[in-house]
């Protein structure tokens, strides 16, 4: 049997954990305020951590 | 808000202490005086840049970064003008003097100054992605996104001591950095920055968007407002020093002004990595 055959198939990707992920933005944009475009741009952030974090699973 | 009188700094104090720092090479304030000139003689400007062998092998490095798509492919300065563009060596030639002028002044105690490098980069590269985006010039963008926080740099170098006073009021009150300054100094960073772009001769609109860069002002001039979501975006993609920034205010006027589609903005923040790290590379050593 081939040698790669014989490796063990790799481990299923752990889920991303959304709240943490949320969690973490939310401190950095503690002094940021309440503001629309503040808001805006978390919103924009957080999908793009969440998408990066899980393609780096 | 009245500044801590004991800290409070005078205007004309930091302005003759930045009289004292060093100056931008010769060839980087020919290359500014003409910045607003269409019909500025190529031929004559890049042969100056040559002149200047360690600016010219910068800019020869930022030219065959990979973001120019050009590996190795340009070794002179003409050439990399017809490939890229006289605005685009520009922008390297200035941005690179500017990184050695300031880099002349040596560590600071109490300064980091490679998160400082890595958040001017990271804004000008934010700065100019956002540009494309909206229309505007990208690589005067990036050329005032580099040095929108300078005013850090020469309240760090200048004013050592007040610089230790708006840390401790941060520390014992949780303002952010521009309220801190505000306060315990009576002016910002924002415009101790402009105060050394107008000494050096840096174009008024690359001025004012430093001056600019903190304020809802900025909604009413376009390259300052670009600087402005520029800094706001490096600091959210943590590109100075990490995922657990502090993210300024954004300001609603500002956003507002440049109206960004969220999808396009979103499309754009991987570019801006990618970017960010090559350039980097190129222009810090």
């Amino acid at each position: 049997m081939p040698a790669e055959d014989a490796r063990p198939a790799p481990a299923p990707p752990a889920p991303v954990d959304v709240q943490a992920v949320r969690e973490r933005l939310e401190r950095c944009f503690a002094g940021a305020g309440q503001g629309r475009a503040s808001q805006a741009l978390f919103e924009i952030l957080l999908r793009y951590r969440l998408t990066r974090h899980g393609a780096r699973r | 808000m009245s500044p801590d009188a004991s800290h409070a700094l005078a205007p004309e104090l930091l302005a003759t202490r930045i009289a004292s720092l060093p100056a931008l090479p010769s060839v980087a304030t020919s290359l500014l005086r003409g910045f607003d000139e269409p019909d500025a003689d190529l031929a004559e400007l890049a042969r100056q840049i040559a002149a200047d062998q360690a600016l010219a092998a910068r800019a020869l490095r930022i030219s065959n970064s990979p973001f120019y798509g050009q590996r190795g492919r340009i070794d002179s300065i003409r050439e990399a003008v017809v490939v890229l563009g006289f605005r685009a060596v520009r922008s390297m030639v200035v941005s690179a003097a500017v990184v050695r002028s300031l880099s002349a002044v040596g560590a600071l105690q109490d300064f980091d100054g490679r998160a400082f490098w890595r958040h001017g980069v990271g804004s000008a590269v934010a700065a100019r992605q956002l540009a494309l985006l909206c229309g505007h010039n990208p690589e005067s963008a990036f050329t005032a996104g580099l040095r929108h926080d300078v005013g850090q740099l020469v309240l760090a170098v200048t004013c050592p001591q007040h610089c230790a006073a708006v840390q401790a009021w941060r520390s014992a009150h949780g303002d952010a950095q521009t309220a801190a300054e505000q306060h315990v100094l009576g002016l910002t960073h924002a415009e101790a920055g402009a105060m050394l772009a107008a000494h050096w001769g840096l174009p008024a609109r690359i001025c004012a968007a430093i001056a600019l860069h903190h304020s809802s002002l900025a909604a009413a001039h376009p390259l300052a407002a670009l600087v402005h979501v520029g800094d706001v975006l490096a600091h959210g993609l943590g590109l100075a020093s990490g995922e657990d920034e502090a993210v300024p205010p954004l300001d609603d006027a500002v956003w507002d002004a440049l109206a960004l589609d969220s999808a396009q903005l979103s499309g754009t923040l991987g570019r801006i990595e990618t970017e960010f790290e090559d350039t980097l590379d190129a222009l810090i050593d």
